[in-house]
């Protein structure tokens, strides 16, 4: 992953649905203001959503004494643009990047509504990578985009 | 951020009053929140009643997996029952590319155009 700029966007939170509004928010706006174009913040966006919503659901959020922090930092590899969200919790250790969904389904009686959100985060991210460190749970996705001429 | 979801309905009615096609129109932010606000009313519309339905997302700006989970759900109701769920995208590029990335386009058809979207519901 490509060598961030200092000029790091943080944000701590507390891992509820209204917060996950609040995080998109810091979110879109700071890509905004930075010129990412609307479709890595758009995948940006839903990848932070499932990691958060995974968090509520699964990773015991309602028990947490710390806020999950964020990060977001934009750096320029040349022909393009990268931006990289480090979300860091204390939750218990899980690499949400571990898990396998398994193939995806043929019929609609076949299809498992759920595990879809880090199917998301696989697909849509460039860049993901995961480390426990000082007890907690560091994740940083990455996504590119080409620069305009 | 104000932005929530909503949900309505437009049903085309055949001569005798019966329901030839329902179209149910999502719009706004489907995540945890709009979800919450949405689901049961998405639910009693597409999953009741064996019917043809257009399910039209052309103004979600954002679909989390929340919220394809329940359009799953729908869907393999209504199939049970004998009706049949098509999803009308229009140019809504990040809503196509969540739903394939998720393997919907092999479950349930997507459309662009609307008048495909009909044709292949009412088949």
């Amino acid at each position: 992953m490509a060598e961030p700029r200092s000029d790091a966007l943080t944000i701590s939170v507390q891992p509820t649905p209204l917060e996950m509004r609040r995080c998109s928010l810091w979110l879109t706006e700071h890509c905004q203001n930075q010129a990412v174009p609307p479709e890595p913040t758009g995948k940006l966006d839903l990848c932070l959503n499932e990691v958060l919503a995974n968090l509520i659901d699964h990773g015991g959020a309602s028990d947490f004494s710390c806020p999950v922090d964020l990060t977001l930092e934009l750096a320029d590899c040349g022909d393009r643009g990268l931006a990289t969200l480090t979300i860091v919790d204390a939750g218990p250790a899980f690499d949400p990047l571990s898990v396998d969904r398994g193939p995806l389904p043929r019929t609609l009686a076949e299809a498992e509504p759920g595990g879809l959100g880090l199917l998301l985060v696989r697909r849509f991210m460039d860049e993901r990578a995961y480390e426990r460190a000082g007890g907690r749970n560091v994740l940083k996705l990455g996504i590119y985009w080409p620069k305009g001429p | 951020m104000t932005q929530t979801a909503s949900i309505r309905s437009d049903d085309v009615l055949e001569a005798d009053g019966s329901i030839k096609l329902r179209k149910v129109v999502l719009a706004g932010r489907l995540d945890m929140l709009g979800m919450e606000d949405i689901a049961l009313k998405l639910t009693s519309l597409t999953a009741i009643k064996p019917l043809p339905v257009i399910l039209d997302v052309r103004d979600v700006s954002f679909l989390a997996s929340i919220g394809i989970r329940s359009i799953i759900s729908s869907a393999r109701a209504l199939d049970q029952k004998g009706g049949h769920l098509v999803i009308l995208l229009g140019d809504n590029e990040l809503v196509k590319a969540t739903l394939e990335s998720a393997g919907i386009d092999d479950v349930i058809p997507l459309f662009s155009d609307e008048e495909q979207a009909e044709q292949e519901a009412l088949s």
